[in-house]
């Protein structure tokens, strides 16, 4: 009886392992390969800014100078614009006109703006466009809360960037304005930071 | 059993939170302006000055002249003043500022006995603007300048103020200016103004001019 079950099992197991070599021989392989990109979200800084301000026909006092920097090698454009005004006074008023493009592959969705004003300046008002979204600054002296500057940030149409949709190859003139206020001071040093936050 | 449940759906919802930390920062960028301001400033300074009067009045009065140390503000202090003292105080300003600025007539405080100053009458006279780099000695109404009771004469003999620039008038930074101060004691100087001591400040008014 023992020997019995031996041979029944001995029997099953040559019989699993002859359906296994069939199988083998019967078996292929089917190879599906995928190759995946992922979109890119990249905005930039293209062509050349132009700048001016409101004394260039009379004495030219007052010097603007902007330029575009930290370039991008790898997608092309520049990272930051940068506006240098010296002799600047009270009323004095300079503007810089320019270009982001959609160096990307996706759809570029502005969805902030902010500044940060540099020591020894605070946010007093923030100005808003027909939509509520923010078109400009005044900055305070810390200190005394005199209005030093107006800062403004717009599109050409002078609503705000906020809300704008770049689809990937167009571009969005913009425009940097900046006016001196009657409390700035003299011989002052005054600086800010402005971030165009965008997402897909 | 059931610690083990609630700590097992803690570690999966921080997991399922951080992946979507992660996948909202590398699909949000930004780019940036940076800006930077440098302010001018107005600045006319006295660069240098004179205080004329005549052979007579030198007999009898001293004049002391100072300038301050930003060159905004002279001071002349005078003794024995008498009716018809008179000097004739000469600056020659600059305008050591970044921005065009205004020549104004300049403010007088006197310091002396109460209503002294009202005996006291001043009259300006402006010359130029003359540019930077030209010397004192070739400002016109300046070098070898003599004085007569007509007012300062040039070395021709040639009574200086009768070309004057009346202010306002702008100048570029840089440029300077002569302007002639006539100061003069009336006749009806009370008497007990007698002994005593008289301080003039003068101080420049300068207005951006852009």
């Amino acid at each position: 009886m023992k020997s019995k079950t031996l041979g029944l099992f001995l029997c099953t197991l040559i019989a699993m392992s002859a359906c296994g070599i069939a199988y083998a021989q019967w078996n292929d392989v089917v190879v599906v390969k995928s190759r995946m990109s992922f979109g890119t979200l990249t905005l930039r800084f293209v062509g050349t800014p132009d700048c001016s301000d409101n004394d260039d026909a009379t004495k030219d006092t007052g010097v603007c100078v902007c330029e575009y920097t930290d370039p991008d090698t790898t997608s092309g454009g520049y990272e930051t614009l940068m506006v240098n005004i010296v002799n600047g006074y009270p009323g004095y008023e300079a503007d810089c006109i320019f270009t982001l493009q959609n160096v990307g592959s996706l759809p570029d969705h502005v969805i902030g703006i902010e500044i940060v004003p540099s020591m020894g300046l605070t946010v007093g008002e923030t100005f808003l466009d027909d939509n509520g979204n923010p078109i400009g600054w005044r900055l305070d002296d810390t200190t005394t809360g005199e209005p030093q500057l107006n800062v403004y940030v717009q599109n050409s149409e002078e609503t705000s960037l906020v809300c704008g949709v770049v689809d990937p190859g167009t571009q969005l003139s913009g425009i940097l304005n900046v006016v001196v206020n009657d409390g700035a001071l003299e011989c002052h040093a005054y600086g800010f930071e402005i971030m165009i936050i965008y997402e897909d | 059993m059931r610690l083990n449940k609630v700590s097992g759906f803690f570690m999966a919802f921080t997991i399922a939170m951080s992946l979507t930390g992660l996948t909202y920062a590398h699909w949000s960028d930004n780019i940036k302006i940076e800006g930077k301001l440098e302010m001018a400033h107005i600045r006319i300074t006295i660069i240098s000055y004179k205080a004329l009067t005549s052979k007579e009045v030198e007999k009898y009065s001293e004049i002391d002249t100072v300038l301050s140390e930003d060159g905004h503000l002279m001071t002349i202090t005078c003794t024995n003043l008498k009716p018809c003292w008179f000097v004739w105080i000469g600056l020659v300003t600059q305008n050591q500022g970044s921005l065009p600025a205004n020549v104004k007539p300049p403010e007088y405080i006197f310091e002396g006995p109460d209503g002294f100053h009202d005996y006291f009458e001043t009259e300006e006279y402006f010359y130029g603007p003359y540019p930077e780099n030209t010397g004192f000695g070739n400002l016109e109404v300046w070098g070898k300048v003599r004085i007569d009771p007509d007012g300062p004469l040039r070395p021709d003999g040639t009574v200086t103020l009768t070309d004057e620039n009346p202010p306002p008038f702008p100048t570029d930074p840089g440029e300077k200016t002569v302007i002639w101060i006539w100061i003069h004691c009336e006749m009806a100087m009370p008497p007990d103004a007698q002994g005593k001591t008289v301080t003039l400040y003068v101080r420049i008014v300068d207005d951006m001019a852009v």
